[in-house]
């Protein structure tokens, strides 16, 4: 018996402050809680039926210390599709609405990505393809620009 | 089934020793190196004719850096990620079982989830990795009002002896 990986699942990240950290993926992501739990889990999805969670935020222990993401061994980012560059665009406007740190933003070709920390200074990935554009393994790398004006004007 | 706005793609996490990670993956979930950018990061995915990637793997220029926790140690980020078997039937799951154990994987637990059957494993930098399968939809749609609980570990089951 063989296996094979269908997709990525979800991402379970501790934070410091639950409510603050539930409020940017809903708000500003667009998820929506499907369920949390006494100890403090909350089960995030944009779609139950396409997925029973994408992101669950629980509490940190007393003590933690925010993680260096600039350097450290392990996560650098965690990457999420959105459906359109209308949907990213938007995302952009809530980033900003929100405070939240964007890193940068690319121009990949038929790839487009924004970069940006969620309130602990995880860094996630936003992108959205270009509808009918064939997609290829460099999209994924390959920096041809930033969406800089664009972004900004969406936001004006 | 609509479609979602937004859908979880990849993972790229900065590794201490390329090789050996990649190497682990490999093995450990069938993934395959389906291309390497300038900077040498390497994208692995499901399948060699895969254009998405699952994960990023990128060497780290500096090896006297924070590493991976892992509960019970306080930390803030990243738990684990999770990946989904492409099927919903217990074998492969069992095989993946038998993979990790082949490989002298640490296994940090296994867990019936109620939506998912789950392991969970330590990569080579002890990132905490979930491998599980969807459970059967009747199972599912049963436990909509409280999907998540954990209903005890599933060694038995893996290892395909009689519970």
């Amino acid at each position: 018996m063989d296996f094979k990986v269908r997709r990525s699942g979800h991402i379970v990240i501790r934070v410091s402050d639950v409510k603050r950290s539930v409020k940017f993926f809903i708000e500003v992501v667009g998820l929506k809680l499907f369920g949390d739990t006494p100890r403090g889990l909350h089960f995030l999805t944009a779609d139950f039926e396409a997925n029973h969670h994408m992101v669950l935020v629980r509490p940190a222990r007393p003590g933690a210390a925010p993680p260096d993401t600039d350097s450290r061994i392990g996560m650098v980012a965690a990457s999420f599709e959105i459906a359109s560059m209308d949907e990213l665009k938007r995302l952009y406007i809530r980033l900003v609405d929100f405070g939240a740190e964007i890193d940068r933003s690319e121009d990949r070709g038929s790839i487009k990505a924004i970069f940006a920390s969620d309130p602990d200074g995880n860094l996630f990935e936003f992108y959205c393809r270009e509808p009918g554009a064939k997609l290829e393994l460099a999209d994924f790398f390959a920096v041809r620009g930033d969406l800089d004006a664009e972004l900004a004007s969406a936001a004006s | 089934m609509t479609s979602p706005t937004c859908r979880t793609s990849h993972l790229t996490l900065r590794v201490s020793d390329l090789a050996r990670s990649r190497g682990f993956y490999e093995k450990a979930l069938n993934l395959h190196v389906i291309g390497e950018d300038p900077q040498g990061r390497l994208f692995l995915a499901a399948a060699p004719g895969d254009v998405e990637p699952l994960l990023v793997l990128q060497q780290a220029d500096d090896l006297n850096v924070e590493t991976p926790k892992v509960e019970p140690e306080p930390y803030i980020g990243m738990e684990h990620f999770a990946f989904e078997l492409d099927s919903d039937d217990l074998a492969p799951l069992q095989a993946v079982y038998r993979r990790l154990n082949e490989m002298g994987a640490e296994i940090h637990h296994t867990v019936d989830h109620r939506v998912t059957d789950s392991i969970y494993f330590l990569d080579p930098d002890r990132n905490l990795i979930e491998i599980y399968r969807n459970a059967p939809r009747e199972r599912y749609q049963d436990h909509m009002d409280h999907p998540y609980d954990s209903l005890g570990d599933i060694d038995d089951l893996l290892a395909g002896k009689a519970s």
